[in-house]
């Protein structure tokens, strides 16, 4: 479904993306794994649109993305949770929800949507038209999760939703992210908290500086010594 | 809610009240040629107000709002006063608003070539680029002999009325009515808030802005040209810098969340020099001392979005005397 080869991206003059291959298939979890600063964020702003790609290609169900504007790739289905949430703080939630279905007629598919979404994250729709600011952090991150899903994604790609949440929160993220893949939903996720994420997904990729060194099913990635002693925290118990 | 923030919405409530009566009384009963002079002043401000506040509200900030009122006034002023333009149908005399379009379209191109270069910039860069704009604007004006250079263009025909003026600012007030409750008006909103986030969320930036930037820069033209037939002589002073800054002060003084912020703020900082008439020199003092005091006190100006629903009045006017109960 998502094919990326040989991608190059840079920051000035530092290479941040130095031939990243990569591929999604549909209905599938993928996760990359990576410590700081080794291109898990800057993979996926190249992806969304937001950076413009150096060399490689981006190809999503035979459209090449690398000319197309963030909003045209937002059409095309894919749709970045942005990193830190970002969601829009003086806007109700409601509002938020709203612009995540931005491109959207207002029909009677966007508006089951949109209730669905509230069944599901039942404290949103307690909290509809409060503003967004005043959301704790779990919420913003359901909110912005929530908006990512009102944009009826066919990719929805997530940097980095346990960063800055309380243990128990997190668990509850992973829970949201786990009942998506069940739905069938296809997600890029990019996490720091690498167990967690390799539990939920279905095959990780592993980037160091920029190249990916190792791709596997997440399996083999959670019994790989390698990666346990690197991203997660040692041998397991 | 606090006790200063209630008496801050019974001075606001009054101060539209006793406003809106005004307008309403010399509109229908006219009284003296001064008053009219002021309420007219009042509604070119709003309207340029307004389209300062329309680029803003997208979270562009721009210091070239005069510079296009200038586009807008020397443009309409050239076709009723040097070429002696005149359309008419039938009993309808519709050389003003042809003269007054033609300004706010030229004023608009002028805006659209502005928001090219504005596409790459933000904050305080974009500030300092479209008070450049604005220059450029007032000394292209200072030495194009042909609508009368530095000696400026007069003779243009008293074509501003009371009425025409009031019945701009309340189209435009619709606009902006319906603007804000559209897609565009919230796709304005997120990119303010967060333009990277509204980016991801599918608003094609480069569109939204050059269209703020357009129409910002037409409502510019229009009020431009609305003051130049009042004023009956126009020069490049006019449209200096000084009054992009007065106009920005217009919107964060009467609010910079909601379209109702510049209306009040344009209304009432044009009556209070007047009234402040014995120190006329000094009402820059003035503006510049209300300005701190109301960054301190007010940061988002008079006016906030809050204010915008009849439940709020209605609460906070019911409870007005209510002793403030401790929690």
């Amino acid at each position: 479904m998502l094919k990326v080869s040989n991608l190059y991206a840079a920051y000035g003059e530092i290479l941040a993306l130095k031939g990243v291959s990569l591929e999604v298939r549909e209905g599938e979890t993928v996760t990359l794994i990576g410590s700081n600063g080794a291109g898990k964020s800057t993979l996926l702003k190249t992806i969304s649109g937001v950076m413009r790609p150096r060399g490689g290609d981006i190809v999503f169900d035979g459209h090449h993305l690398n000319r197309m504007k963030p909003h045209e790739i937002v059409r095309q289905g894919i749709v970045q949770v942005q990193e830190g949430r970002a969601i829009l703080k003086r806007l109700t939630v409601l509002e938020n929800l709203e612009m995540g279905g931005y491109l959207r007629p207002r029909d009677t598919e966007y508006r089951e949507d949109l209730q669905r979404i509230f069944e599901r994250f039942p404290i949103l729709d307690q909290r509809k038209q409060q503003l967004a600011g005043s959301l704790s952090g779990g919420e913003q991150q359901m909110l912005a999760i929530a908006r990512g899903l009102m944009a009826k994604p066919r990719l929805i790609m997530m940097d980095e939703p346990s960063l800055g949440l309380a243990p128990l929160i997190v668990s509850e993220i992973f829970r949201i992210i786990a009942e998506m893949k069940k739905e069938g939903r296809t997600i890029l996720l990019v996490e720091q908290n690498a167990r967690k994420a390799l539990q939920v997904s279905d095959r990780g990729y592993v980037i160091v500086t920029g190249n990916i060194i190792l791709e596997d099913s997440c399996e083999a990635l959670l019994g790989n010594s390698e990666v346990q002693e690197a991203y997660l925290g040692g041998r397991k118990a | 809610m606090s006790t200063s923030m209630r008496m801050l919405s019974l001075f606001i409530a009054v101060t539209v009240v006793f406003g809106a009566y005004y307008l309403i009384a010399n509109l229908f009963f006219r009284t003296d040629a001064y008053i009219e002079s002021i309420l007219i002043f009042a509604a070119i401000n709003i309207i340029v107000s307004l389209s300062f506040y329309l680029p803003f509200s997208a979270g562009l900030l721009s210091l070239a709002q005069a510079g296009f009122m200038g586009v807008g006034a020397y443009m309409s002023a050239s076709i009723t006063t040097l070429w002696k333009f005149h359309f008419t149908v039938g009993p309808l005399d519709l050389t003003f608003f042809i003269a007054l379009l033609a300004g706010g379209i030229l004023a608009a191109i002028v805006g659209v070539l502005t928001a090219f270069p504005a596409l790459r910039i933000r904050g305080v860069y974009l500030l300092l680029m479209t008070l450049a704009i604005s220059e450029i604007i007032r000394v292209f004006f200072l030495n194009f002999e042909y609508t009368g250079g530095a000696s400026g263009l007069g003779g243009i025909p008293p074509l501003t009325t009371i009425w025409n003026v009031y019945v701009a600012l309340v189209l435009v007030v619709l606009f902006f009515v319906r603007v804000t409750k559209s897609r565009m008006g919230r796709a304005f909103e997120s990119m303010k808030e967060d333009q990277d986030a509204a980016e991801v969320m599918g608003v094609d930036l480069t569109r939204h802005k050059v269209v703020a930037f357009a129409i910002g820069a037409f409502l510019a033209g229009i009020s431009g040209g609305l003051y130049a037939h009042y004023a009956l002589y126009i020069d490049s002073t006019n449209f200096g810098v000084f009054r992009s800054i007065e106009i920005l002060i217009f919107t964060l003084l009467g609010g910079y969340e909601i379209y109702a912020g510049p209306i009040y703020g344009g209304f009432y900082l044009t009556f209070l020099p007047e009234w402040l008439r014995i120190i006329q020199d000094w009402r820059i003092i003035i503006f510049g001392g209300l300005l701190i005091v109301m960054m301190i006190l007010r940061p988002a100006g008079l006016i906030s979005k809050e204010m915008m629903s009849l439940r709020y009045w209605r609460s906070t006017l019911a409870n007005l005397w209510k002793p403030r109960v401790e929690a």
